[in-house]
């Protein structure tokens, strides 16, 4: 990331941690400031969301337990740069659609697949699951072969 | 009006006639799924041309077919629409489960999919592959003809039966 | 008595013949017109991430392969750069020429399966029929390098599955040869065709800021006139070597897709005629038995070691160091992006992986917004939706 972009966006978020890995650069955002920090980064030129998702720690035993993560693209150079925010759960991040409309289904999928609700979020029901689905499938402590009982072989 | 004598004819039994009409036309409801169902429609491209085997006529609406072709994997939130448009054909009817997936879960033994389309609907062939050959699904209509011809019955019939001994 | 006018709320899907699958389609019409249009999806939901976590690292080439089934090969491009990245390794020359090779292959078949697909919905069958003849001629050459028409799991942590076979060559330069002319008959059968042409123009229009906005990738994306292609901007397996071209339109309208698909299996093509022209010789696979498995009759049956190596492997995987990686590629539908992350063990902790298809569907309602409803059905058609790779 240049220089100056970067310097910019510290000024504005001190608390801001940014690393440079291989092929992007990732920023730890302190919770709460990632829509303001997402809004910075579209004003510099990053305005395509590639993705939002999440990443569950709780086999580690680590608090808070998960990792929301936003990628985002500059349509020029093709340049990535992740935000990476830490989740508890119960918690409820606010929702980054006044920014980027697109965040609409991966907010809806991570509410489905992890069960953490974004705050603001106009729709926020299961996406992927069924409605009357039980547990939030793709939280580590969640059994891979689910939870719900098994239907008999079809007989009329 | 001449006599029997002197024009040719044959002798059969409406019943086979029957069975053989009915084999030489199964009208497939188009229904595909997943991956399985790019090789179900390669199954009616030119290469291996469904049309031979008479079954080529996919109907988009269930009620316009008897033969059921599940290609591919079958999500929980999949099967009760599966179920509903089973139960809108009429009848006779049978059903193919193409692939791994839908025979058995395939590779997804998770949450997610539904270890067996034979847990919705009862199933008259199963085709074993991920994804099966076009040869294979042809093979698997062919054995389907085979059972018509032998005047087997439809899987859903034979199920009745038996629930009908258990309870009788 | 004035009559109340009431919209009329129609259910499409997921079982239609022009959903492309599973798709559901909840519309509010006024007479033809969609007022408004929401999307149904996860009726094909696989849980592929879940079931990823659960397999080592190898294994779970196999179920990413399964996501965006009709290009198989880049789902698991993306999936093993990621690991790759993980595992600080980087594979031989050959094996990245080969990789580049099959992905062009595979986007070629790809856009041929749509292009008879949107076709078919427009009404034109004979398309279909053309398409899915010379798909067979791709899928044949992949089946006879990896041993499956779809779905092959191809692309290994750290090489192949195999070289390419003998003879493998003179077919594709056969097919290549041949590649001009089914274009042309494409052209003909549709470019020409004032039905085709009158439809896709003006229909399914999305801005280029609301394009970017809402994630758009691929040919959606640049028929609006952003130049993204990730084989350019963020080269990665060895892309930088090839010459082409990025064809981009202005309009973003279903025509300019139409054309742009078009246009990218003539750059495809040119790319897989560098890449095997170019190939270099030497090895394809990296040389490390704790990743890639040990030849099985020049070392697994003739060495003790090789052979503990080879069955630690098959039977416990390989470890691979802690942390994350993300790598996208440039799909047939646009940015197909993988990121794994690693606690160190020999199964992945997470995968996640980017679709394309998924963000593009989000953006259907704007484009068939106040349209007709024949509109919408050119509008599915155009976007190019995998329902696998939409669910996973
Ligand atoms: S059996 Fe294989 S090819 Fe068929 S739907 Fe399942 S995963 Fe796809």
């Amino acid at each position: 990331m240049a220089a100056d972009v970067l310097e910019s966006l510290i000024s504005r978020f001190p608390d801001l941690q940014v690393e440079e890995a291989k092929g992007h650069s990732l920023m730890l955002a302190e919770d709460g400031q990632q829509i303001a920090l997402l809004e910075a980064l579209k004003a510099e030129g990053f305005t395509l969301l590639v993705d939002i998702g999440m990443i569950d720690h709780w086999s580690e035993g680590r608090e808070p337990r998960f990792d929301l993560v936003y990628i985002l693209r500059r349509p020029t150079s093709g340049e990535a740069v992740w935000v990476k925010v830490k989740v508890g759960d119960g918690e409820t991040p606010p929702t980054a659609i006044p920014v980027f409309h697109g965040a609409n289904w991966p907010e809806r999928e991570i509410y489905d697949l992890f069960g953490v609700t974004f705050a603001g979020h106009p729709n926020m029901e299961r996406i992927l699951m069924p409605d009357e689905w039980e547990g939030h499938p793709l939280r580590r402590d969640y059994p891979i072969v689910g939870t719900m009982p098994t239907p008999p072989l079809a007989r009329e | 009006m001449g006599s029997l004598d002197d024009r040719p004819f044959l002798l059969t039994s409406v019943d086979r006639i029957l069975r053989w009409a009915q084999k030489s036309s199964i009208w497939p409801a188009q229904f595909g799924l997943a991956c399985c169902a790019i090789e179900m429609m390669s199954t009616a491209a030119p290469r291996f041309d469904l049309a031979r085997f008479g079954a080529e006529v996919m109907r988009a609406s269930p009620r316009q077919a008897d033969l059921m072709i599940v290609a591919g994997r079958v999500a929980q939130k999949m099967a009760p629409v599966l179920r509903q448009i089973y139960d809108q054909m009429p009848d006779p009817k049978w059903v193919i489960s193409m692939g791994a997936c839908a025979s058995c879960g395939g590779v997804f033994n998770n949450y997610a999919i539904v270890q067996g389309v034979d847990r919705v609907v009862p199933v008259d062939v199963y085709v074993p592959g991920c994804p099966p050959t076009p040869e294979g699904l042809l093979d698997g209509i062919i054995k389907l003809q085979q059972k018509i011809t032998a005047g087997q019955i439809p899987a859903n019939r034979a199920y009745q039966a038996l629930h009908a001994q258990g309870q009788g | 008595m004035a009559t109340e006018r009431r919209p009329l709320v129609l259910n499409m899907g997921p079982q239609h013949p022009s959903t492309h699958g599973v798709l559901r389609l909840v519309l509010e019409l006024d007479g033809e017109t969609v007022l408004s249009c929401e999307p149904v999806i996860g009726y094909l939901h696989t849980g592929i991430e879940k079931t990823a976590e659960n397999l080592t690292y190898n294994q779970a080439v196999t179920v990413i392969d399964r996501m965006d089934y009709l290009s198989p090969l880049t789902n698991n491009l993306a999936y093993v750069l990621a690991v790759e990245k993980l595992l600080k390794i980087e594979v031989p020359e050959r094996t990245r020429s080969i990789r580049v090779l099959f992905c062009e292959l595979s986007r070629m078949a790809s856009h041929l399966v749509w292009l008879g697909t949107a076709a078919m919905d427009m009404g034109a069958m004979s398309v279909f029929f053309y398409c899915f003849r010379e798909r067979e001629k791709i899928l044949d050459l992949i089946e006879m390098t990896t041993g499956a028409r779809m779905n092959p799991s191809y692309f290994r942590v750290g090489g192949l599955m195999a070289d390419l076979p003998q003879g493998f060559s003179e077919k594709l330069h056969a097919l290549l040869d041949e590649f001009p002319e089914w274009l042309d008959n494409y052209r003909k059968l549709l470019g020409t065709n004032v039905l085709w042409v009158e439809r896709l123009r003006g229909a399914a229009v999305v801005s280029q800021e609301a394009a970017l906005a809402y994630g758009l990738t691929g040919p959606t994306l640049r028929s609006t006139g952003v130049e993204l292609d990730l084989r350019k901007a963020q080269p990665y397996s060895g892309y930088e070597q090839f010459e082409f071209d990025v064809p981009v339109r202005q309009n973003g309208d279903a025509y300019d897709r139409y054309e742009l698909r078009l246009e990218e299996m003539v750059q495809s093509a040119r790319i897989v005629r560098q890449a095997i022209d170019r190939l270099p010789d030497g090895p394809w696979h990296i040389d490390d038995w704790r990743i890639f498995p040990p030849d099985k009759h020049q070392h697994v049956e003739k060495n003790m070691e090789a052979l503990i190596y080879h069955f630690k492997l098959f039977t416990e995987g390989f470890k691979v160091p802690a942390g994350e990686a993300y790598q996208g590629v440039e799909g047939p539908r646009g940015e197909i992006g993988c990121y794994v992350v690693s606690d160190g063990s020999a199964r992945p902790m997470r995968v996640r992986a980017r679709t394309p298809s998924f963000y593009n569907l989000q953006a259907l309602p704007l484009m068939v917004k106040d349209r007709l409803i024949a509109d919408l059905i050119t509008a599915i058609g155009s976007i190019d939706i995998v329902l696998g790779d939409v669910d996973r």
